[in-house]
Formats: C-alpha cells, structure tokens, sequence
C-alpha cells in the first residue's frame, strides 16, 4: 500500500469519518438511552404520585358522599345533638362495620368549639373526650365547611375529612370526621399496579410515645429506631432496599426523585420517592416507589443495539462502494492510461488508449490518445530525419 | 514494449532512437544504468 496515493488517502479518510460517525452515533444513542431511562424513570414516580393523588381524591369523595348522607339521618343528628354517646354509637357501629370493609378506618365525632373534644371514635369507643388540636381541627372550627387533606393523629398517617354536624335547627353541634390510612393506599396501588411501595413519616413530626403506642394498637413492630431520620408506616415489600434513603423528606422536591436504576436478575428496576404534605402543607411524610422497568428498557437497549448495527453495517458498505466506484472509475482507468503511454515510449505505437466514457477521465482519455497519436506521428519521422541528418554530413 | 518503456521514461532518453551510431554521452549512459537499476534492479 503506498501511503502518498489518493486511494490510501481516500480511504483513511473515509475510515476516520466511519469512526467517526460511529463514534458520534454510539455517543449519542448512549445519551439518548440514557436521557430516555431517566425520563422513564421520572414517568415512574411521577406515574405512582398521580396515582396516589387519584386515589387520594377517590377516597375523599367517597368519603365526603358518605357523611352528606350521614348529616341527613335525623336519628344520627338529634343523638348527636343531644350528646347521647351510647345511642350514637349505637346507631353507627353497623354502619361502621360495613365502611370498614370499604377502606374507611377511622369515624370520630367532636365537640364543637371552643372545647372540640373527641366525643366519640368508632374505631376505638372506650377512648373519647381527648384534644386533638390539629391544623384540620382549627380549620373546620373556622370555615364550618367541608376540610380534607392528610393529616398524623394518634391512630396514624391518614386522609380525612371534616366536616360540620348540623341540629334540626341548623346550628353546629359538633363535627363528624372520617379517615382512611394512608398505608392502605400503598397496597391497593401495588394491586393496581404490581409496583412495590412504602410510606415513611419524618421524625420530625411524629412523637415518639405516639408512635410506640401506634405501633402496639396496630400490632406492627416498633421500627423507630431503623433510620436516623424517618419511621416506615407501611411497605409492600419485605424486602428493606426498597426504604433506604438517606436524607430529609423535607428536601424531597413536590415532582418527586429519582434515586436509583438497579439490575436485580433480569429485571431494570427504578426507584423513586415523592413527598406526602399533610394538609397544613408540612412534608410529614414520603412515598417510595419501586417500577419495574424492564419491558421499555430492554426494548429500547434492543432497539439501540439493532440501530449502532445497521449503522456500522450501512457505514461500512458505503465506504466499500465508495471504493469500488473510484476504483473503477479513476484508478483502474489511470492505470490503463500509464500502461499505454509506458508500452508506446517503450516503441509500441500500435496500443491504443480506449476511450470507455465522456466522463472527466474519459475527457483526459480522448485527449491522451489525441497526444499518442501525434507523438507517434512525429516519431516515425525521426529515424527518416536521422538519416538525413547523417547524409548530410 | 512495458519495460523499455518505463527505463525510457526513468531515463528520459527514447531507446528506440539509440542506435550503434548514436555518439557517446556519459551523462545520458550514467542515466540509463540508473533507470536500468531503478526498474530491473541490474546493475550494469
């Protein structure tokens, strides 16, 4: 191979591109592998807090439609407004029993304010007269309308409602409150979804007597001392990867992180955790999520492999065609173009360059056969001049 | 026709016209062994 040809040249320079552009395509198919796993992965989260956000307002609704009906029971309503204790337990136990089945875990009724005490609590009927003094409480007292949000009490984490109980005359006797655990939702959202989830509380907004005696009235562990900076409430996974976190829920964004991507066999995994407010707006809490990712990532590393394939193999047979019609067309036809000139210098007049195209080389061709043939015209005067040349001397 | 050829054209002199009485020209000699090794690798 001589280094100095055109043909050397031409394809070093068609192989640089060829890394080049493979290079490039490599880069940026990895960049955009890696921007779309990460856009998968933020859809992730982003998918479970929607979800959640669903089934939050879900819940509320029902809940609100249930306490509608229940403020129109006169019976309920003048128990209520007499503060018979044991009638109203009585009259709202059945119901309870039937609204526990549907997700609905905590009933209360209060006092109305100043005092606001619990005056009853379906969910646990020996314990009553105690101030709860929460963000919602205060709310309700204020507006004397419909409240809901997330909210920590001593039966736990949970979306309720509050709203005002009305007597036959219309003045506020008391308020009715139903709740939902918010550890609930967790497991209702892996049945949707088949995803793994679990819900932690900071520290910082959570007692600890409270939550030791949480932990033995719903006969959990007492998991306080776990992490430094949060309690688990409730997962869906045994499996203990899916809660470490290291950090403030505080400083978790409202969209929600992305903490890892992880391989774990065959499956592409993402986990993410998104923040819980309570309804003053406190980050009290936190969603972890675990996706399964597999189906889009493997697709998509498929899809990736099958393009960096036909590119190369596209590169590489372009840069072969490439060669072959400059061969053809250039440098075979040059190397014709030499051979004859050599054999006619060596005395051949009778080889003829054949013009085989009007293209540029064929343009050179026709004007190289034009030079052969006045260059052998003027040779086969010499030896006639030579002759001459010596008669005459 | 090829070899006479290119030791015509490394030489720069045409071997068809060099004939016994072609008169002696040591520069022309010197270039012609030099094309004749150049193209044959013969030294004569």
């Amino acid at each position: 191979m001589k280094w100095n040809s055109i043909r050397t040249k031409i394809l070093a320079a068609l192989v640089t591109c060829l890394v080049a552009g493979v290079g490039g395509i490599l880069a940026l198919m990895h960049y955009g592998f890696e921007r779309n796993s990460q856009v998968l992965a933020a859809e992730s989260v982003n998918g479970a807090q929607k979800l959640f956000t669903i089934l939050e307002s879900r819940e509320i609704s029902k809940m609100t439609a249930v306490s509608e009906t229940l403020i129109m029971n006169p019976q309920v309503r003048d128990a209520f407004a007499a503060k018979d204790r044991g009638r109203l337990l009585e009259l709202t136990a059945p119901l309870y029993s039937k609204l526990k089945g549907e997700g609905i875990t905590n009933w209360m009724f209060h006092t109305p304010e100043p005092d606001m005490r619990v005056f009853l609590r379906l969910h646990n009927p020996p314990k009553f007269g105690d101030h709860l003094n929460r963000f919602m409480d205060g709310e309700v007292a204020r507006t004397h309308a419909v409240v809901a949000g997330n909210e920590l009490a001593k039966a736990g984490f949970a979306v309720r409602i509050l709203r005002p109980f009305y007597d036959s005359r219309g003045g506020v006797t008391g308020y009715v409150e139903f709740g939902e655990e918010l550890g609930q939702f967790i497991h209702a959202m892996k049945k949707q979804t088949g995803d793994d989830y679990g819900l932690l509380l900071s520290k910082k907004f959570v007692d600890r007597q409270f939550w030791a005696d949480s932990s033995a009235m719903w006969k959990r562990r007492d998991d306080w001392n776990d992490n430094p900076s949060f309690v688990v409430a409730d997962k869906t996974s045994p499996d203990d990867r899916i809660i470490q976190f290291q950090g403030d829920v505080a400083t978790i964004s409202d969209q929600g992180k992305v903490l890892e991507r992880f391989r774990e066999g065959n499956s592409v995994l993402v986990r993410g955790i998104f923040p819980i407010r309570d309804a003053a707006g406190n980050p009290v809490g936190a969603m972890f999520v675990v996706r399964d990712i597999s189906g889009f990532y493997l697709t998509m590393r498929h899809t990736q492999n099958i393009l960096v394939l036909l590119t190369v193999g596209s590169l590489t047979v372009g840069i072969f065609l490439v060669l072959t019609l400059l061969n053809r067309l250039v440098f075979l036809r040059l190397q014709r173009i030499i051979g004859v000139a050599t054999r006619v210098v060596g005395g051949d007049y009778e080889s003829e360059i054949r013009v085989s195209s009007d293209d540029e080389v064929g343009q050179f061709e026709q004007l190289f056969e034009q030079f052969r043939r006045i260059f052998v015209d003027v040779l086969s005067h010499v030896p006639e001049l030579q002759e001459k040349e010596l008669q005459e001397r | 026709m090829d070899v006479k050829g290119k030791i015509s054209l490394r030489s720069g002199k045409l071997l068809s016209f060099i004939t016994p009485t072609t008169p002696d020209d040591p520069a022309g000699i010197a270039k012609l062994k030099q094309a004749v090794k150049d193209v044959l690798n013969v030294t004569l």
